[in-house]
């Protein structure tokens, strides 16, 4: 299993928008992705699993995976939260 | 004349003006659906799997339509309805519930309950209001199983749609040609109903309850007054005719407005003039500067700290002030720093309560005192800047001597970053706030610490008058106008200009059409209003002249009181 830590940077967290972006980019990949932050750990590719962590602005969540693009997928999704998930700038 | 006319305050959600016939939505209590046929759990969950299938068909047909009429960014909401109608974690518990024998209306109801109670419960007001979005999902599928129509007006119209709370989905399907606007008991500003209503242009209030308040019938006429806050039951000819004509002069207006804001500001008689934002948070900065704001006058980075329990890292606010500065494009921004104080106390500093909190420990004074925050701040800011210039402005200024201070440690911090070889601007121009009546009258003095000066004036008319606004019992005293904070406002600015600073405006009455003539008249060549008075600002000055400004104020000086001062003021803008 492989594991990234990384920091929200879009401006008000993982909700809808956002959180559909990050969603919909764990879909694509068929490893299997978990989203934590502390003790909970959610599937990443369930929205209501996402933003029931209430992962706002700054929070560091860790990412794991495990399957055969898991390196792929977590390297894609790192890039996605920490740019700010496509949204902003 | 009816007579029956009433008018009903109401919290102003989204702007306009909508004249109609009351529609009142019909109340959709979830879960009403038969019991389920015994036994045959498969069969109910292909009829459910069916209805999900159509919730998405129309979910896809609702984006595509906000996406034609050009709102992307309202249109990708939807995106989340779709996931959430595709997530195992709302289909399995719907499978389990049919297994043990609920009918498909029933397991939805149930398991949308359960889970937008989670949402509910949550302390963000971003994801509390989500659980709407789940609830909105769980309608789609409702109204997929028993084959109903949404309860939208369909024909006929002009309707104005009364319900307790709508839907993001509901907004997005009302047809604009019917409806006039939206009367709704439950909705926040940050709703995605509120957003949608704000994105098609469609007025919206929110009334505490629709019952007793509007005691409204479906067939009643109505208007809505999304601009002011306000519901008309059963309006007179009269008043009718008059909201016709401001609903027109609405249109007329924000159409001219949105023109206007995108040139430059220029005085008939050439004088440019810059029309910046006030901004508080970064998505109201971006839409500002896509606006046509010449830049950012007041960043108030307050919002950073608020509605938190933690501090924001020095990484967060370098992140965000670079997202502000990036979207500017080279047009200036100016960070006030943060103006902390006990009338709008930060939970992650932990202060106390104190018994007169205008006069109390707030902005510089604060930061000078804890200056491990103000610290991390101008790190935040310098980085944020890196090779660029940087302008920041202090905020409750009343001596020379915090101006020193805090040059001084913005100083020390800039060769500290230096020293650790990060990229910092060259220079900083930096300012303060002219709050107090005490360094607007003293702003000479000032003027070699400082590249500029920026007149708070809601608060330098506070201090000046002695009265708080927020205050029912003593708001009537508030007087923008009084002939002290006329004469108090014409000596800074003039000592200001004298001394060669430049006096920007940042308070409310740069935004005021007679406030801007008479500011304009002194001499004031920055105005930082709120981003929706951008364009009526840049327009009311391609309209007057500077000598026509000189002469509006100094007659505004020589008036008796605040009414003349007004009245003076009002004769030279646009009507």
């Amino acid at each position: 299993m492989l594991e990234v830590e990384v920091q929200v940077n879009h401006p008000s967290g993982l909700h809808a928008r956002p959180a559909a972006r990050f969603v919909e980019e764990a879909k694509r990949f068929a490893a299997d992705i978990r989203l934590c932050v502390g003790e909970r750990s959610v599937d990443a590719k369930s929205i209501l699993g996402v933003l029931s962590l209430g992962v706002r602005h700054g929070t560091l969540v860790r990412l794991t995976a495990s399957g055969p693009d898991a390196a792929a997928a977590l390297e894609a999704l790192a890039r996605l939260v920490e740019t700010g998930l496509g949204e902003g700038t | 004349m009816s007579g029956q006319e009433r008018v009903i305050p109401a919290a102003a959600m989204a702007p306009g003006i909508g004249i109609g016939t009351v529609w009142i939505c019909r109340e959709e209590p979830l879960g009403a659906g038969p019991a389920g046929p015994a036994g045959d759990w498969q069969a109910e969950w292909d009829r459910f799997l069916q209805a999900r299938d159509r919730a998405l068909e129309w979910v896809a047909a609702l984006k595509d339509r906000l996406a034609r009429e050009g709102h992307a960014e309202e249109a990708a909401l939807f995106d989340a309805h779709r996931l959430l109608l595709e997530d195992s974690a709302l289909l399995d518990p719907v499978r389990e519930r049919l297994q043990a024998g609920c009918s498909a209306e029933q397991a939805v109801a149930a398991v949308v309950d359960e889970l937008a109670a989670v949402f509910a419960a949550m302390d963000d007001e971003y994801f509390r209001e989500r659980a709407a979005d789940l609830r909105d999902v769980g309608r789609h599928l409702q109204r997929a199983l028993t084959g109903d129509k949404a309860a939208l007006p369909a024909e006929g119209g002009p309707w104005v749609v009364v319900a307790r709370d709508v839907a993001p989905s509901d907004v997005a399907a009302l047809d604009l040609r019917r409806t006039a606007g939206l009367i709704l008991q439950e909705a926040g500003p940050l709703s995605h109903a509120v957003i949608v209503a704000k994105a098609r242009g469609l007025p919206a209030v929110r009334v505490d309850s629709l019952r007793e308040q509007l005691a409204a019938e479906p067939g009643w006429p109505v208007i809505v007054d999304g601009t002011a806050g306000r519901v008309i039951v059963h309006p007179d000819p009269a008043t009718v005719a008059e909201y016709r004509r401001r609903a027109q002069a609405h249109e007329d207006r924000q159409a001219r407005w949105r023109a206007v804001a995108a040139a430059a500001a220029r005085t008939p008689d050439g004088q440019q003039v810059s029309v910046t934002a006030n901004i508080a948070g970064l998505e109201e900065a971006l839409e500002a500067l896509a606006g046509g704001a010449d830049g950012i006058g007041l960043f108030r980075t307050e919002f950073l700290y608020m509605n938190r329990s933690r501090l924001p890292s020095e990484d967060e606010q370098v992140d965000t002030y670079r997202r502000v500065l990036a979207a500017a494009r080279g047009r200036p921004v100016v960070f006030r720093t943060l103006d902390f104080g006990a009338d709008k106390p930060i939970p992650a500093l932990e202060t106390a309560p104190e018994p007169n909190p205008a006069l109390g420990w707030r902005g510089i004074r604060f930061c000078m005192d804890r200056v491990d925050v103000f610290r991390t701040q101008l790190r935040a800011l310098l980085q944020a800047a890196g090779g660029d210039p940087l302008s920041v402005m202090f905020p409750m200024v009343s001596l020379p001597e915090e101006v020193r201070r805090a040059r001084a440690l913005l100083e020390e911090v800039r060769r500290e970053l230096a020293q650790e070889g990060r990229q910092v601007p060259e220079t900083v121009r930096v300012g303060i706030m002219v709050e107090t009546p005490a360094a607007a009258l003293a702003v000479d003095q000032f003027a070699p610490l400082v590249d500029f000066f920026s007149l708070g004036t809601n608060d330098l008319v506070q201090y000046a008058l002695g009265v708080d606004r927020a205050n029912a019992r003593v708001a009537h005293l508030y007087q923008a106008y009084h002939p002290g904070v006329l004469r108090l406002v014409a000596q800074c600015v003039e000592r200001a200009l004298a001394a060669s600073r430049p006096a920007c405006v940042c308070g409310e009455m740069a935004g005021d059409p007679r406030g801007a003539v008479f500011l304009l008249g002194l001499g004031v060549r920055e105005f930082s209003v709120v981003p929706g008075a951008v364009g009526q600002t840049k327009e009311l000055i391609s309209t007057i002249a500077a000598a026509q400004a000189r002469e509006a104020a100094q007659r505004a000086l020589a008036a008796p009181d605040a009414a003349a001062a007004m009245a003076v003021l009002e004769s030279y803008t646009v009507p």
